[in-house]
C-alpha cells in the first residue's frame, strides 16, 4: 500500500518536474526484459525525475544492429557492453562509460554432451555458432585461452542451429538462451555448460554510455543519470517482485512473448553480477583499468576496429572510475 | 440390542417394512452402482476414442494445410533458381519489381500464405547490398510491400534465413512475431535455393538465397475452435521444441513451452510426458489437473509430420463424470419413487394383515379381563388370518363352555365344602371343647384332621364325684363325612357308657354291642380306652384293635400299653357284636406320662415315604419336668420335622395325661406293701420271702407268719387265677394284736365271701371244686370284708396275732 502511494507520489512529482526537466532518451540493446529492470525502476520510482531528468527508454528492434540504430541519432544515452561501445566509438560516436553496471560475465558456451565434449579444448575444429557482432571478442578470447580453434557459424536470434544439432556448441546468455534451452525440453544431462567467467573470459557486460560531446555539455545530467540508475538497480535488488512487475508491464505493452518465471530467473542471475561479492573481485559501478586492458585485448581478436583502442581515461568518465 | 431384541421389540408391520425397504434399497444401490460403473467405462472408452480421433483429425487438418504451403514455397524456390537474371534487372524490369511479381503470384495462388520473401545472400555477385523484397497481405485484402534488406532489419541474421541456409534444407521456423517484417505472429517455411549454374554455391555448398512463405497462426485458432469438443475439452498445438503455437490461453502462445509450463506448475511428471509428446509419436495418457486445468482428462497427442509439430487434444472426464452423475441422480430419483410406491403397497398390505390381528389382540385383551363376549374381527376369506380368527372364535366358544362348566362345578364344590364345614363343626362339637381340670391330672390334646373332617376320635371325661378320669382315643376306618358321622356316634355312645361302666373293657364291649348290629357300611373303629382312679393312681385300660400306647414312667421306664405281650389282640369295634375285650390295670406313680395317639403320628411319612415310627415317640416326651402340653408340642414338632412339609396322609390326634396325684398318700400306709404288677409275676415263693422279712421285723410267731402266708396266697391266687387280675397289691397293717390285711386287684368284680362254705364232710373227690380256699381264709382271720370300688376289688381281712 505504502509502496503504491510512493509510486503515485513519485509519478506526480516527476510529472510536476517534467515541465522544467532535462529531456533525455536512452536506448536499450534488446527488447524489454529483466536485463534492464534497474532503468525501469529508476524511471517508475521517480529516481530520474527527482534529479531533474525526463527520461524516455527505447528498445532496439532485434532484427537491427544496436550500433546502426544508435548512430541514427536521437539518443543521449545507450546501454551496451564494452565491446559494443568500442565498436560504436570506432564508428565515430565518442562514447564514454558513465556507469559499469554488469561487472561480471553471464555468458556461457553450451555443448551437446553426446558429441564427446568435456573440456573447451574438445571444441577445437568443431562447428560452433556465435553471434556475429556482440560478445564475439569475448567468445574468441574464451576459445583461444582454452586452446580451441573451432569453425564459427553465425548464430541467429534463436537456437535453431544448435537444437537441430547443426552445430556442436553455441553461445548463450545464462539467463536467456540457456534458460530457453531448458524450456525447449533440453535436459541438464544432455549438455555441458562452460561459463565464460570460469574459463578466463570474465568480461563485464552492460554499462551506461553517453557521447563525450553530451558529457561535456551537460556533465550534471550525466552524473544525475548515473546516480539515479544506481538507485534503480538497488531497488531492483531489494524489491525483486516489484522489479518483475515493472518488466512484465513493459513486455505486455511491447507484445513480446515472455514468461514471468523466466524474468525472475534473469533478475536472480543478474543481481550477483551487478553487485559482485568482494572476494570475487569487481567494484560496483566502475570499470577496473586492468579489466579494460583485457577488453582492449579481446577487441584485437576480431579485427573490427579501424582505429586503435582508446585509453582507459578516454573511455571512462569520473562516475565510472 | 441383539437381532432377537430387535425382532421382539418391533411390531410385525415395522419389521416387514424395514426388511423390504432395506432389501429393495440394497438392490437399488447395487443396480445404480453397476449402471454407473458400466456407464463410466463406456464413456471413458468413447472419450479415449474421441480424444485420439480429435488429435488425429486436427493434426491431419494442420498437416494438410501447411503441406500445401510448403509445396507452393518449394515451387517458388524452384522458380527463383531460374530467375537470377531477372533479379539482376536484366529484363528491363527492376529486380525488386520482378521479385514482387513472383511473390504476388505466390500469394494470389495460395490464399493460405500470408507473406513471403525472396532473400539473396549478399555474397552473391551483384547483391552485396542485400536483397530481400517482402510481400504480405493487409487486413483489407490488399498486399503490402516491404524491403527486409535495410539497416534496421538484418535479414541475414534472421532465423528464417540463417538456419535453413546453414542446414541447407527447407525448414519450418519456430513461431515468431516478425517485427519489421510481417508484423504478425507467424511461422515461416524457408526453402534455400541456388541459382542455376552458381559457382559461388558450388564453392561453399551454401544456397544463394532463401525463398520463404509465411502463414499466420490465427487460422490455427479457428481450426482448433471447429474441432468437435465438449465444453471442458480443448486442443493445443506445440512446436518441434515444445513452444505453444496455439492454445485457448492466448497469453501462453509463444510465451510458454511445455517445459516452462511444467516448471511453472511444478509438475515434474509433465516434463517426461512432454518429451514423449515431442518425440514424434502419437500416444495417449490419462492425467489430472494438467497445467492448472482442474479435473481428470484423457490426453491424446498426434504429430503433424510435415512441420514437426504435435497436436494435443485434452478431453475432460468432468463431462463424463457429470453425465454419470446426472444418470445416477435420475436413477436415484426413479428408485426413490419406486421405493415410495413399494412403501405404500407394503403399508397397505401389512395393514390388511395386521388390522385383524390388532383387533384380535384387543379382543384377547378384553377376554383376559373376563369379557368373553368381546366382538371378534370378521373372518372372511381363506387366508391365514381368517383361519386364525376362526380358530380363535372356536377357542373362545370352548372357553365359554368350559367356564360355564367350571362355574357349575364351583357351585357344587362350594355346596360340598359348606356341608363339609358343617360336618367338621359337628365333629368338633363332639370333641371336648375344654379339657377337664383336676389337681391330680395334667391333660393336653392335639387334633389335626387331614381333611375338613377327620376319622380320629378322642375324648376325656372326668367323674368328679368318684375322682375318676376316662380317656379314649380311636380311629374310624375311612375318612370324610361318613367316618365323621360314625365317629360322632361313637363319641356320643362312649360318653354314655362311661356313665354306666367302670372298667374300660366293659365300655368297649358295650360300645361294640351298640355299633356292630346296624353297621351295614362295615365301618369299624379302633379304640383305646383308659380309666384312672385319680385318688389312688390306679389305671385300667383296654384296647379294641388299637395299637399299643405309650407310658413314660417317672423312673425313666418306657412301657407300651396293650402290646401283644400284654393283651391278646382284640377286634376293632363295629365288626363283631360278640367280640370280647380285655382290660389291664397299672398303678401310676407321680409324674408318669401317658401319651395316647393314632396312626397319624407313627405312620406320618416324609417325601421319601419313611414313616415316623413308634419308637421315635419316646425321645420328644422323655425329658424330665415337661407338662403334657409341652410334651405334645415337642412330639408334634418332631413329627413335623420328620415329614418336612409333606402333605399329611392321615389325621393326627394326640392326647397326653400326666398323673400329678399324691402318691405319698399310698406309700405312707405302705411300709409293708407289696405289689405284683403285672399280677402274673406273682409267685408264692416271692410272697413268702416278703412276708418273712416283715415277720422278722414285727417279731411275729412262726404260726402267725404261716397263717398269714396261707391267707395271702389263697386270696391272691383267687384274684389272679379267677379274677384275671393284672394288678394286685397287698398291704399289711399291725395294730392292737391284730394285723390288718388289704388286698386290692383289678380283676373281675368277684366277692369271695359269696362263695358257700364247702361241706367238709363230703369226701374230697365228691366235693365241688373251689370254696376251700375261702373257707380257709374265713377260719384263719377274725374279720373279712369285700367291696368293689373304683373298678377294683378291695378285700379287707383282720388276723389276730398269737391266736
Amino acid at each position: 500500500m505504502h509502496r503504491t502511494i510512493a509510486v503515485i507520489i513519485a509519478a506526480l512529482v516527476s510529472a510536476a518536474l517534467a515541465a522544467g526537466a532535462e529531456k533525455v532518451h536512452i536506448l536499450m540493446p534488446w527488447t524489454p526484459q529483466a536485463q534492464f529492470v534497474g532503468y525501469y525502476l529508476a524511471l517508475d520510482r521517480g529516481e530520474y525525475s527527482r534529479r531533474g531528468l525526463d527520461v524516455t527508454i527505447h528498445h532496439i528492434n532485434p532484427r537491427s544492429d544496436l550500433e546502426k540504430t544508435f548512430e541514427q541519432g536521437g539518443y543521449e544515452f545507450v546501454v551496451c557492453s564494452p565491446d559494443n561501445a568500442l565498436v560504436i566509438r570506432d564508428g565515430g560516436v565518442p562514447l564514454r562509460l558513465i556507469l559499469q553496471v554488469v561487472q561480471r560475465s553471464n555468458l556461457a558456451v553450451v555443448c551437446w554432451k553426446d558429441k564427446g565434449i568435456e573440456t573447451p579444448a574438445d571444441l577445437d575444429g568443431r562447428r560452433v555458432s556465435a553471434w556475429p557482432g556482440i560478445f564475439r571478442p569475448y567468445v574468441n578470447v574464451f576459445y583461444r585461452f582454452n586452446g580451441a580453434n573451432p569453425i564459427y557459424l553465425p548464430q541467429a536470434h534463436s537456437l535453431a542451429l544448435f537444437l537441430n544439432r547443426s552445430v556442436d556448441a553455441c553461445v548463450a546468455m545464462v539467463y536467456n538462451e540457456l534458460y530457453m534451452l531448458y524450456s525447449h525440453g533440453v535436459d541438464e544431462n544432455e549438455i555441458t555448460v562452460f561459463n565464460l567467467a570460469e574459463f578466463g573470459a570474465d568480461f563485464p557486460e552492460d554499462g551506461l554510455y553517453a557521447s563525450n560531446t553530451f558529457i561535456r555539455e551537460k556533465p550534471e545530467v550525466c552524473a544525475a543519470m548515473a546516480e539515479a540508475t544506481k538507485a534503480g538497480w538497488i531497488i531492483a535488488r531489494d524489491s525483486p517482485e516489484e522489479a518483475i512487475d515493472a518488466v512484465m508491464q513493459r513486455v505486455k505493452n511491447a507484445m513480446i512473448p515472455a514468461n514471468r518465471l523466466h524474468q525472475q530467473f534473469m533478475l536472480k542471475t543478474l543481481v550477483p553480477s551487478i553487485f559482485p561479492e568482494r572476494a570475487k573481485g569487481g567494484t560496483p559501478w566502475i570499470l577496473d583499468p586492468g579489466i579494460f586492458a583485457k577488453i582492449a585485448y579481446s577487441m584485437t581478436t576480431v579485427k573490427q576496429l579501424k582505429n586503435p583502442v582508446p585509453s582507459y581515461e578516454e573511455f571512462t568518465w569520473e562516475t565510472s572510475r | 440390542m441383539t437381532l432377537g431384541d430387535f425382532r421382539s421389540g418391533i411390531s410385525l408391520r415395522w419389521r416387514l417394512l424395514i426388511l423390504i425397504m432395506l432389501t429393495s434399497g440394497l438392490i437399488l444401490c447395487a443396480v445404480i452402482f453397476y449402471n454407473a460403473d458400466f456407464a463410466r467405462q463406456a464413456l471413458e472408452k468413447s472419450l479415449k476414442e474421441r480424444a485420439a480421433e480429435t488429435a488425429s483429425h486436427a493434426a491431419a487438418a494442420v498437416d494438410s494445410r501447411i503441406r500445401i504451403v510448403a509445396r507452393a514455397v518449394e515451387m517458388a524456390a524452384v522458380d527463383n533458381s531460374l530467375s537470377r537474371r531477372a533479379y539482376l534487372g536484366v529484363g528491363g524490369e527492376s529486380p525488386n519489381r520482378a521479385a514482387m511479381r513472383s511473390l504476388r503470384q505466390l500469394l494470389v495462388t495460395n490464399p493460405e500464405i500470408y507473406g513471403g520473401t525472396i532473400a539473396i545472400d549478399p555474397s552473391v555477385d551483384g547483391f552485396a547490398e542485400g536483397f530481400s523484397p517482402y510481400m504480405c497481405r493487409t487486413k483489407t485484402d490488399g498486399f503490402r510491400e516491404e524491403n527486409l534488406a535495410r539497416e534496421d532489419y538484418n535479414y541475414a541474421a534472421a532465423d528464417w534465413y540463417l538456419v535453413p541456409r546453414e542446414l541447407n534444407r527447407p525448414l519450418w521456423s519456430e513461431p515468431m512475431y516478425d517485427e519489421g517484417g510481417g508484423d504478425a505472429l507467424m511461422v515461416t517455411y524457408s526453402v534455400p535455393f541456388r541459382f542455376e549454374g552458381s559457382k559461388r554455391a558450388a564453392a561453399d555448398g551454401k544456397a544463394d538465397g532463401v525463398q520463404t512463405g509465411d502463414i499466420t497462426l490465427e487460422w490455427l485458432d479457428a481450426l482448433l475452435l471447429d474441432l468437435p469438443l465438449g465444453t471442458n475439452d480443448y486442443a493445443f498445438l506445440v512446436s518441434r521444441f515444445g513452444t505453444i503455437i496455439a492454445h485457448p490461453r492466448k497469453d501462453w502462445v509463444m510465451s510458454e513451452t511445455l517445459f516452462s509450463l511444467a516448471e511453472s506448475f511444478g509438475d515434474q511428471k509433465v516434463k517426461a510426458w512432454a518429451r514423449e509428446v515431442l518425440s514424434g509419436n502419437s500416444g495417449m495418457e490419462q492425467t489430472s489437473n494438467l497445467f492448472g486445468y482442474s479435473g481428470d482428462a484423457w490426453i491424446a497427442y498426434e504429430p503433424v509430420p510435415s512441420a514437426g509439430w504435435t497436436m494435443v487434444a485434452v478431453l475432460s472426464l468432468d463431462e463424463a463424470n457429470t453425465q454419470i452423475h446426472s444418470l445416477v441422480m435420475t436413477e436415484i430419483q426413479i428408485g426413490l419413487l419406486g421405493l415410495l410406491v413399494l412403501l405404500t403397497s407394503v403399508v397397505l398390505i401389512t395393514d390388511t394383515i395386521t388390522r385383524p390381528l390388532r383387533k384380535l389382540t384387543q379382543a384377547t385383551k378384553q377376554m383376559t379381563r373376563g369379557n368373553l363376549d368381546a366382538p371378534l374381527p370378521p373372518h372372511k376369506g381363506g387366508d391365514e388370518v381368517a383361519d386364525l380368527t376362526r380358530s380363535f372364535a372356536a377357542m373362545r366358544n370352548e372357553l365359554k363352555t368350559y367356564m360355564a362348566n367350571l362355574q357349575a362345578t364351583a357351585i357344587s364344590k362350594e355346596r360340598l365344602e359348606s356341608e363339609l364345614r358343617i360336618a367338621s363343626d359337628i365333629q368338633h362339637s363332639f370333641l371336648p371343647e375344654k379339657l377337664p381340670n383336676h389337681p391330680k391330672c395334667d391333660l393336653a390334646a392335639i387334633f389335626e384332621p387331614a381333611r375338613e373332617v377327620g376319622g380320629d376320635i378322642y375324648d376325656v371325661r372326668l367323674d368328679e364325684a368318684n375322682e375318676r378320669l376316662y380317656l379314649v382315643i380311636g380311629d374310624v376306618s375311612g375318612k370324610g363325612v361318613p367316618a365323621a358321622m360314625f365317629m360322632a356316634l361313637t363319641c356320643w355312645l362312649w360318653r354314655h357308657f362311661t356313665r354306666e361302666c367302670d372298667r374300660p373293657e366293659d365300655i368297649l364291649r358295650s360300645l361294640n354291642k351298640e355299633l356292630a348290629p346296624d353297621n351295614n357300611s362295615c365301618y369299624f373303629i379302633t379304640m383305646f380306652c383308659v380309666v384312672v382312679e385319680l385318688r389312688t393312681g390306679h389305671m385300667r385300660y383296654a384296647s379294641a384293635g388299637h395299637f399299643p400306647q405309650a407310658l413314660h414312667c417317672a423312673n425313666g421306664e418306657d412301657v407300651w400299653l396293650a402290646s401283644e405281650l400284654e393283651i391278646k389282640p382284640c377286634l376293632p369295634l363295629g365288626l363283631d357284636g360278640n367280640a370280647e375285650y380285655r382290660g389291664r390295670s397299672r398303678q401310676l406313680n407321680k409324674s408318669d406320662l401317658l401319651v395316647l395317639f393314632t396312626d397319624g403320628v407313627c405312620e406320618a411319612e416324609n417325601d421319601g415315604r419313611e414313616q415316623y415310627g413308634e419308637e421315635s415317640i419316646w425321645a420328644p416326651i422323655s425329658e424330665e419336668g415337661l407338662t403334657s402340653a409341652q410334651a405334645l408340642d415337642r412330639l408334634r414338632h418332631s413329627v413335623n420335622t420328620h415329614v418336612a412339609g409333606a402333605e399329611p396322609s392321615d389325621d393326627l390326634t394326640l392326647l397326653a395325661f400326666r398323673y400329678v396325684g399324691d402318691a405319698e398318700a399310698v406309700n405312707d400306709r405302705a411300709g409293708n406293701i407289696v405289689e405284683w404288677r403285672p399280677a402274673s409275676t406273682y409267685s408264692t415263693g416271692k410272697m413268702l420271702d416278703w412276708l418273712e422279712r416283715i415277720s422278722s421285723g414285727w417279731n411275729l410267731t412262726a404260726d402267725d407268719s404261716s397263717d398269714l402266708g396261707l391267707v395271702l396266697d389263697e386270696a391272691l391266687q383267687n384274684s389272679i387265677k379267677h379274677g384275671k387280675a393284672d394288678f394286685a397289691r397287698v398291704t399289711l397293717r399291725r395294730a392292737d394284736g391284730e394285723i390288718g390285711i388289704e388286698i386290692i386287684d383289678d380283676g373281675f368284680s368277684f366277692n369271695p365271701l359269696s362263695v358257700p362254705i364247702p361241706d367238709l364232710d363230703v369226701p374230697l373227690e365228691e366235693r365241688k371244686a373251689g370254696g376251700l380256699g375261702v373257707y380257709l381264709i374265713r377260719r384263719l382271720t377274725l374279720r373279712q370284708e369285700w367291696k368293689r370300688t373304683n373298678g377294683v376289688n378291695v378285700f379287707t381281712l383282720a388276723k389276730k396275732l398269737g391266736g
